[in-house]
């Protein structure tokens, strides 16, 4: 057997910690492994807080004229739950997966920064609590994570809470930035030998856009931002139309960022599901180069959508147009990812375990979600439906339907690598199914709700409109997703109380962390092997049917 | 390769790849940011604005030009250190640590002397924002330097490795262009 | 354009059965609704087929593909098929092409018309939280309730007087947002008379599901009419709880924030008051306009619309002024 595949298929199965024990060991620690636990486990936290947020608007909106929550907590809680869920649940949680599983993935020992790696973890951290510790002194932000101005001005919003908002948001900009620069560094420096670019997983791909986007969207965020500041602390008037600003200034500045931002949450996602297919297919990712050439035409077109947002904004025609236009192009390379993942499928041999379950049902929900955002890319259409729970549909499909059953699946898949066990698939399997189908039953009636009139971000509406039932559907929908957040819970501390298995390889899987023990060495790899195709340990697994003897 | 080469082959391309990430989000902040003023300029034909006689240019010219000269005296400096000579880094990161301040110095004067406050109008504010988000990075890079500086003192660098000092060179030489970009948006056009 | 009209309420009828009483796009009243309704039916169609394609797909896969557990070896290892990937990169790219065809095409149909004889002209101003309606061609204003004649088209110019509002009739057109510092427009043509209502569709603050609009198409006749009764004068109070109450509307703590036309009160801050009673609704639309609820209000404006910029508690004999020259304001 060549040097390799030996190295590969025997790796030591004695786990050893990475760092020192106890608190101060994961206070200090600047292992990309400890760090990704540490976003996963914050991520998680901010996730059911932001879920928490979500009950009490779903309870709000359940009856017309529901008196249980006024317009302003109403607004403070929509706009935290908003901003809770993106940018201290999905991408943190990303970012986690991130930290742990690239450097494996690649054959490294770390990231290119490690300390800059654990400030950007801490920074996060601060963030989140500043963020949310607005609550409870003065008033947590009520403008909706978009915070247009002019009502985010200090006219319109004289308290403290657009204050916290900015400061927390542009810490969280530190945060990610520094953060994709090290994924950036890491992924173009330090990729085992033998492995080009067209030879790592494809989770590390999606990283790779992921990080530049942010790279490129993030500066606009900071920029608008500091405006706001600006004008709030300062007395300048970049938003303030009576002294020369202007009110659209800040939806250019900030959709700039934020529709490269969708495409920040869900590029990971997809690199999950893009490692999950094809283990549980037992065959290779189909057409992986025109699936990882998709990723990077995704991260340029994105940049080049945002106005999709000011349909109704008054904009000229012409820009109208170059903007839906755009948004129809964006739609042809994400239908051929969702392709390659069928044509992946077909005729494999498929093991559906819940890791499995979350990434098929990921492409279920994902679809509906973009089928929704190219109907919205029909300006006309969009002019009806824009700013009304038809969109909250659509991008809750695509970030509830799609990143996070992505980064639920990629929970199952990678938890036994992280912990030495698994997670229990018969409450595996619970937890899917309450999700999926809740999940449904939240968000398919806000399709017909937009449909019916009902707009977004409003606190209560009245009676007789036809809107009562399809909002108490969804309610209950809210509280069965909950239900099936709760299984998982219970799951998670159930499973991490048996004794470990230390399982190295329980999936049986293609890419080069499995090689490792699990919970790997601190160091990662005793040797870091050499590879010759996208799928190193199936090759060395399967000597006569590698990937790189194959012809395309 | 020897080992310890390899290594430093390495620690060289991470700090490259690094400092151009960095500088590829500078550009879009700073991009964004003229941008901002760009945008805000086409709404208004009566827009407010410095008025670009010759004795208004002054200052900003004499500024520029302090600037340019720091960039090429920091420029030399790691030329001198890939040389051979100690003496000619320390002097190239002296001297364009010292006109940076100088440069910093020069732009405190041309704002406080064209009476403009931050709160005056729009273009108080572009002015005060852009020039200011630029101060700070001059004076980021004066920290740069100044590490650079007390590190030549303590023997660090030599002709094979002084990545430091060429990410420090990158910097500045950034941070002069970007300049550039904006005393031709803020005062020319 | 009215055939194609009631195949689109037909069609909103089959899909939404027994949602009689909804501003929805789906049941449109005006030949840009319409269109816009055709659209997206059309792209719903679309989407239909894909998702059927696609879900099915998975269904297929799924049942068949399954590991039975007594297979031996693994399955043939496929990389790719560039044929393959041509297709289904080419027709996606072919169907959204049509769809930017189709975008164009409705874009164009529903642009505003030349001005006509007999259009008529508003201008909306947003404010938070309720709408100001100018009738520029005939002097006066009004608010939260638009009248439009029938068979005309009605030119709207939107203004903010504060934050972004978004002005939006589902049944009568796709919303438009009202920016402060810009003049934007939009226009529409109702084809059938009745109430439509819509409401804000811009997140504007504490208030932003109370601001509600009602829109009331009629005959020609019918407008003029309504028109006269706005354009006249206010009523004159006669009994002395009517002075009463006309003193402090018009001079007292009302005229800081509300117009009387040719009496004292001529604040621009909250909506114009010269014929309050001749409207069906009150507090941006949210409540009908009856003597209880006009009571309530009086008593006690924070109780029935949270945090609105109206902070008053009238009592006794002061609301019962109040309330008796309100009701002459038809």
């Amino acid at each position: 057997m060549p040097a390799d595949a030996h190295a590969l298929t025997h790796a030591r199965p004695t786990p050893a910690s990475p760092g020192r024990p106890g608190l101060l060991g994961w206070l200090s620690t600047v292992d990309h492994k400890r760090i990704g636990v540490l976003y996963l486990g914050s991520g998680l936290l901010f996730f059911l807080l932001g879920g928490l947020e979500a009950l009490l608007i779903r309870l709000q909106l359940a009856r017309p004229g529901e008196t249980l929550l006024g317009p302003d907590i109403y607004n403070q809680i929509f706009t935290m739950h908003g901003t809770t869920m993106i940018f201290l649940g999905v991408m943190p949680l990303a970012a986690g997966f991130g930290n742990y599983l690239i450097p494996l993935m690649l054959g490294a020992r770390d990231v290119a920064f490690p300390k800059l790696n654990a400030l950007s973890y801490w920074v996060f951290l601060f963030a989140g609590l500043l963020m949310n510790s607005s609550f409870v002194f003065g008033g947590a932000p009520s403008t909706g994570w978009f915070a247009y101005a002019p009502l985010t001005e200090r006219a319109f919003s004289p308290g403290t809470g657009v204050d916290f908002w900015i400061l927390g948001v542009l810490l969280l900009g530190l945060s990610t930035t520094l953060g994709s620069i090290n994924f950036i560094v890491t992924i173009l420096q330090l990729r085992a030998p033998g492995m080009s670019l067209n030879r790592m997983p494809m989770f590390a791909w999606t990283m790779l856009v992921t990080s530049m986007i942010a790279v490129f969207a993030l500066p606009s965020l900071t920029v608008a931002i500091l405006l706001l500041l600006l004008d709030r602390q300062l007395g300048t008037h970049f938003y303030n139309v009576a002294q020369g600003g202007d009110a659209l200034l800040w939806q250019h500045l900030f959709w700039f960022f934020g529709h490269p931002e969708v495409y920040i949450l869900i590029l990971p996602a997809m690199g999950m599901v893009s490692e999950i297919i094809p283990v549980f297919s037992r065959k290779p990712l189909f057409g992986y180069r025109v699936v990882a050439y998709s990723s990077v035409a995704i991260g340029f077109l994105g940049f080049t959508v945002w106005a999709h947002h000011m349909f109704a904004t008054g904009l000229p025609s012409a820009a109208l147009l170059v903007f839906s236009a755009d948004s129809f192009l964006i739609g042809v390379p994400t239908g051929v990812k969702v392709f390659s993942w069928l044509a992946t499928m077909w005729r494999g041999r498929l093991r559906l375990t819940t890791a499995m379950l979350f990434a098929i049902g990921f492409i279920a929900l994902f679809v509906i979600g973009g089928l929704g955002g190219v109907s919205l890319a029909v300006v006309p259409v969009d002019w009806q439906l824009t700013d009304t729970y038809y969109v909250v549909s659509h991008f809750h499909y695509v970030l509830f339907g799609g990143s996070v059953f992505a980064i639920l699946g990629a929970a199952y898949y990678w938890f036994p690598k992280m912990t030495g066990r698994r997670l229990g698939e018969g409450l595996g399997k619970l937890h899917f199914w309450l999700t999926f189908v809740g999940m449904n039953l939240v968000f398919m009636p806000m399709h017909i709700l937009g449909l019916l009139g009902m707009p977004r971000r409003i606190y209560t509406y009245a009676a007789g409109k036809g809107w009562e039932g399809w909002n108490m559907i969804a309610t209950i929908g809210a509280f069965v997703v909950a239900l099936s957040m709760l299984v998982f819970v219970v799951n998670l501390i159930r499973s991490l109380r048996r004794p470990p298995t230390h399982e190295a390889d329980p999936w049986d899987a293609n890419t080069l962390e499995w090689t490792t023990a699990s919970p790997p060495l601190a160091y990662n790899f005793a040797e870091i092997p050499t590879v010759r195709s996208a799928r190193p340990y199936w090759d060395a697994k399967h000597p006569d049917l590698a990937d790189w003897k194959a012809r395309r | 390769m020897t080992a310890v080469a390899t290594a430093d082959a390495r620690r060289q391309g991470i700090a490259r790849t690094g400092m151009l990430a960095a500088l590829a989000s500078e550009t879009v902040f700073f991009g964004t940011l003229l941008s901002a003023y760009l945008f805000m300029r086409l709404d208004q034909p009566g827009w407010l604005q410095i008025t670009a006689t010759p004795a208004r240019l002054i200052l900003p010219v004499l500024n520029t030009s302090v600037l340019v000269v720091s960039a090429l005296a920091v420029t030399l400096g790691e030329r001198a250190v890939a040389r051979g000579s100690q003496r000619g880094l320390a002097a190239g990161l002296a001297a364009a640590l010292v006109l940076g301040l100088v440069f910093v110095g020069g732009q405190i004067l041309e704002f406080s002397s064209n009476g403009m406050r931050p709160g005056d109008q729009a273009f108080g504010g572009v002015f005060f924002t852009l020039m200011g988000f630029h101060a700070l990075h001059v004076l980021a890079g004066v920290v740069l330097l100044g590490i650079n500086l007390v590190r030549t003192r303590l023997g660090d660098f030599s002709p094979a490795r002084h990545i430091a000092v060429t990410m420090g060179t990158w910097f500045w030489v950034y941070v002069t262009a970007v300049w550039l970009a904006m005393f031709v948006g803020l005062y020319l056009i | 354009m009215s055939w194609l009209r009631r195949v689109m309420i037909s069609l909103a009828g089959l899909a939404l059965a027994g949602c009689a009483g909804a501003p929805s796009m789906l049941r449109p009243a005006s030949s840009v609704s319409t269109r816009e309704a055709w659209l997206f039916w059309v792209v719903l169609a679309m989407a239909a087929v894909v998702f059927v394609l696609v879900e099915g797909l998975i269904v297929l896969i799924v049942a068949r593909d399954r590991r039975r557990g007594d297979e031996a070896g693994e399955p043939t290892q496929v990389h790719g098929h560039t044929r393959l990937e041509i297709i289904w990169t080419v027709v996606p790219l072919l169907l959204v092409i049509l769809l930017f065809g189709l975008t164009i095409g409705t874009m164009r149909a529903v642009a505003a018309p030349e001005p006509r004889e007999g259009d008529i002209n508003v201008r909306v101003v947003g404010h938070r939280w309720w709408w100001e309606f100018e009738y520029p061609d005939y002097g006066f204003t009004t608010a939260n309730e638009l009248h439009l004649p029938l068979g005309n088209a009605a030119h709207l110019t939107l203004e903010s007087a504060d934050v972004i509002h978004s002005f939006w009739v589902p049944q009568l057109a796709g919303k438009t947002d009202l920016i402060p510092g810009a003049i934007n427009s939009m226009w529409l043509s109702a084809d059938a008379p009745g109430t439509y209502e819509g409401q804000c569709a811009e997140f504007c603050g504490l208030q932003h599901a109370g601001m509600r609009i009602h829109v009331i198409v009629e005959s020609r006749e019918a407008f003029e009419a309504w028109v006269r009764t706005q354009q006249a004068p206010p009523a004159e109070a006669v009994t002395a709880l009517e002075r009463l109450g006309e003193e402090t509307v018009t001079s007292g703590v009302c005229s800081s924030c509300h117009t009387v036309r040719d009496t004292h009160a001529q604040g621009k801050l909250g909506p114009d008051l010269t014929h309050l009673a001749s409207r069906a609704t009150m507090a941006g639309g949210m409540y009908p306009l009856s003597e209880s609820y006009l009571r309530r209000w009086l008593s006690n404006t924070q109780e029935m619309k949270p945090g609105n910029l109206m902070a008053l508690h009238l009592k006794a004999d002061d609301l019962e002024a109040v309330l008796a020259y309100l009701k002459l304001l038809k």
